[in-house]
């Protein structure tokens, strides 16, 4: 499962979850959401990640690659090609 | 997508552009909705909306976009993720140029929005995202026991450092002048929250860092006529915005700030089969309810002027 790094009030967050919602993917099922303002540790290891970048979402793969603040075009090429979703 | 002429097509997916798809898809037009890829317009970027009639918990305002986007899917509208980056009005056929491909059209709605004006300094657009931000509850929690600053003298510098304070163990609040322009309550708020300090008289010359994030700030006292560097983590903008109509060059007629003009009726630019709705040409009341309250009376303007074709 991938991971969503996220927080409540994050607008490009919640873009993505309902764009994943097209794909049946919710927490918990297709992806794991941590929100970096209940995990203050997240937040440091979010800017590890992504060089830096103070920016939600992040989202992590299990291949170890990630996306900062990915439009749901360029997420959803990223999931064809791990093959999490079929085109 | 297909070739054909459509009916209608709305270009942004803020209030204006997501309602204006739920009035036209209702109404068997099949609309397609080039969204643009920061979709949902200005709402995506804040908190607690608690002025939208119909929720008297308040709402967050990425969910009542994305509720307006559901809704205006489940009437049948298309939605692109896309953005318009030309389009052409000369003829009866409207054409937009989406991704290098061209979208003819009957009818188009514009409803393009704003978005926040920058300061346009050195260091501003290389510390985008890096400390520099224009959405505090977005990147709010980035800075916990940081220092940070927010530019700005209206409503909206008022609501984004009270809301740093959540985080932040110090906001200073930068304005030119010597007074602000936001209503007396925000201000009120603002003065009486120990950890901002209002600087007034200055301006934010050059955003500093250490390459990888910001760490302050060159400032100068317009008064004193004195610059000094600001230790600082953050620094968000609020002030004011710009609306998103330069792709629209001259193909529709624009106010010298670049606000689409309503030429006739109540949302009709000066092309025939044009309509306006929302931010794009309203500067002054600004609202979500207002702009979702024009793309409904553009959707109606464009039923009327797609029979008047027939
Ligand atoms: C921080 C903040 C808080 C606010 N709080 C409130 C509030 O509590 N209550 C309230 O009533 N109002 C509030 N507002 C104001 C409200 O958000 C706006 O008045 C409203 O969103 C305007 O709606 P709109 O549809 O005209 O445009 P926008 O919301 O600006 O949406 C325009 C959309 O069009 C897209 N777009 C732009 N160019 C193109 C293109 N070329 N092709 C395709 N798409 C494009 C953009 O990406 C955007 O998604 C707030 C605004 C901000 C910034």
């Amino acid at each position: 499962m991938f991971k969503i790094y996220s927080t409540a009030w994050c607008g490009d967050c919640v873009r993505i979850k309902n764009f994943l919602l097209e794909f049946g993917m919710t927490n918990g099922d297709g992806y794991e959401e941590i929100d970096i303002d209940q995990n203050p540790e997240a937040a440091d290891y979010v800017m590890e990640v992504n060089g830096g970048n103070k920016s939600v979402p992040t989202i992590v793969f299990e291949d170890g690659t990630s996306l900062t603040e990915p439009s749901v075009i360029e997420l959803e090429d990223k999931l064809e090609e791990l093959n999490l979703i079929k085109n | 997508m297909s070739q054909d002429i459509r009916e209608v097509v709305i270009i942004g997916s803020g209030p204006a552009g997501l309602t204006a798809a739920i009035y036209n898809a209702r109404a068997r037009l099949n609309p397609l909705v080039v969204a643009g890829v920061e979709y949902g317009g200005q709402l995506m970027g804040t908190t607690d909306v608690e002025n939208f009639p119909g929720f008297p918990e308040g709402i967050m305002g990425p969910q009542l976009m994305m509720n307006m986007l559901n809704q205006a899917k489940n009437h049948g509208a298309e939605i692109l993720y896309k953005y318009v980056t030309k389009v052409d009005f000369s003829g009866d056929v409207k054409k937009l140029t989406v991704d290098g491909q061209e979208v003819q059209a009957r009818s188009v709605i514009l409803a393009v929005g704003s978005s926040p004006r920058l300061l346009d300094i050195p260091g501003e657009k290389e510390y985008w995202g890096k400390g520099v931000s224009s959405c505090a509850t977005c990147d709010g929690a980035f800075y916990r026991d940081k220092i940070v600053a927010v530019i700005g003298g209206g409503d909206s510098a008022m609501e984004e450092a009270n809301f740093l304070t959540k985080f932040a163990s110090k906001v200073y609040l930068i304005h030119r002048r010597d007074e602000f322009r936001a209503s007396k309550a925000m201000q009120e708020k603002v003065f009486a929250n120990e950890k901002i300090e209002v600087l007034w008289n200055t301006k934010v010359d050059e955003v500093k860092g250490d390459d990888k994030l910001v760490n302050s700030l060159e400032i100068t006292d317009t008064v004193k006529g004195e610059s000094k560097n600001l230790e600082v983590n953050g620094m968000f903008l609020a002030i004011g915005h710009i609306p998103n109509s330069d792709f629209l060059d001259d193909q529709v007629s624009r106010d010298d700030r670049g606000f689409v003009d309503v030429v006739s009726g109540h949302t009709n630019t000066n092309i025939p089969g044009v309509f306006v709705a929302g931010d794009v040409h309203d500067h002054h009341y600004q609202q979500a309810i207002t702009a979702a309250g024009m793309g409904c009376m553009a959707a109606l303007d464009v039923e009327k002027y797609l029979q008047s074709l027939d």
